[in-house]
């Protein structure tokens, strides 16, 4: 569906746009869910401009009949910043290394239906969100 | 980038500022300082932050906008937010952010509404004149400390 270079806020603009006025999106989630798949890009880009160095991009890649889970939709936040100190802790509620309220990625978390964190310290880090499409278990 | 993502209309002692499509830090800064000079200046004692144009909110732009409400609280002004789109309730809900005493309506009429209903509380109500008896000059009321 796109790949979206984050070097700046404009680009992160950009980037949930492309997110909500996608067809296949829309054809296969309704409006509520389309919005925050669309925040998720946002929350998951930001991360990449302030902890990723601005060296990053997001990648919204469209699953095709996944065995087990059918059809969904993958964003993926790949920079090349200093990486992830702890990344059990970065999914625990209010840990933060900015001063911020710690819950944007937890909060990934409980929307999608699975969050992936890949990283080593100094070599940067990837960040991968999936959203089946009809088998989601309502948490909420 | 240079272009004001709001626009502010005053209605009677109401602002109403109306985000149009994602804000950041520094725009909601200049909105703040937008709205304590027109509480110097113009009277204004409420304000309506109107967002139902705003299609998606992280939790970054979230806790700038709750900052803007606080500000302009202790500024004085009553603060309600209108208009939250589902989705955006929906994400913020679901990460578990502490909403704390925000103030919202579904739209600016019920904003404009509510922030009039907290004038007319405030406001003491009229007491209405007894009416005098015509025949005998008594006050009705006087029977009730007999």
């Amino acid at each position: 569906m796109g790949r979206f270079d984050i070097q700046a806020e404009a680009d992160l603009h950009i980037a949930v746009l492309h997110v909500q006025r996608n067809k296949r999106l829309a054809e296969s989630f309704g409006t509520t869910e389309i919005a925050m798949l669309a925040t998720v890009a946002s929350e998951l880009g930001r991360n990449i401009l302030k902890y990723g160095d601005a060296k990053g991009y997001l990648l919204v890649t469209w699953i095709d009949d996944m065995p087990s889970y059918g059809n969904g939709v993958e964003i993926k936040a790949i920079d090349r910043g200093p990486g992830f100190i702890d990344k059990q802790s970065a999914l625990c509620d209010h840990y933060s290394t900015s001063g911020t309220l710690g819950l944007g990625l937890p909060g990934v978390a409980r929307i999608m239906d699975a969050l992936e964190i890949e990283s080593e310290l100094g070599e940067g880090a990837v960040v991968t969100a999936t959203m089946w499409v009809h088998q989601r278990d309502r948490k909420h | 980038m240079g272009d004001r993502h709001f626009v502010i209309t005053r209605l009677n002692q109401t602002m109403v500022a109306t985000l149009e499509g994602a804000v950041d830090a520094g725009e909601l800064g200049d909105l703040v300082d937008s709205l304590s000079e027109a509480q110097a200046r113009q009277n204004v004692n409420s304000v309506v932050l109107d967002v139902s144009a705003c299609e998606v909110m992280d939790l970054d732009e979230f806790a700038e906008l709750q900052r803007a409400v606080r500000t302009a609280e202790w500024l004085g002004l009553r603060c309600v937010v209108a208009g939250f789109k589902p989705g955006i309730v929906a994400y913020i809900v679901s990460t578990g952010v502490e909403l704390g005493t925000l103030r919202t309506a579904l739209d600016l009429e019920l904003a404009l509404g509510e922030l009039s209903a907290d004038c007319d509380e405030r406001e003491p109500e009229q007491q209405p004149e007894p009416e005098q008896d015509a025949e005998s000059g008594l006050e009705p009321d006087s029977f009730g400390s007999l």
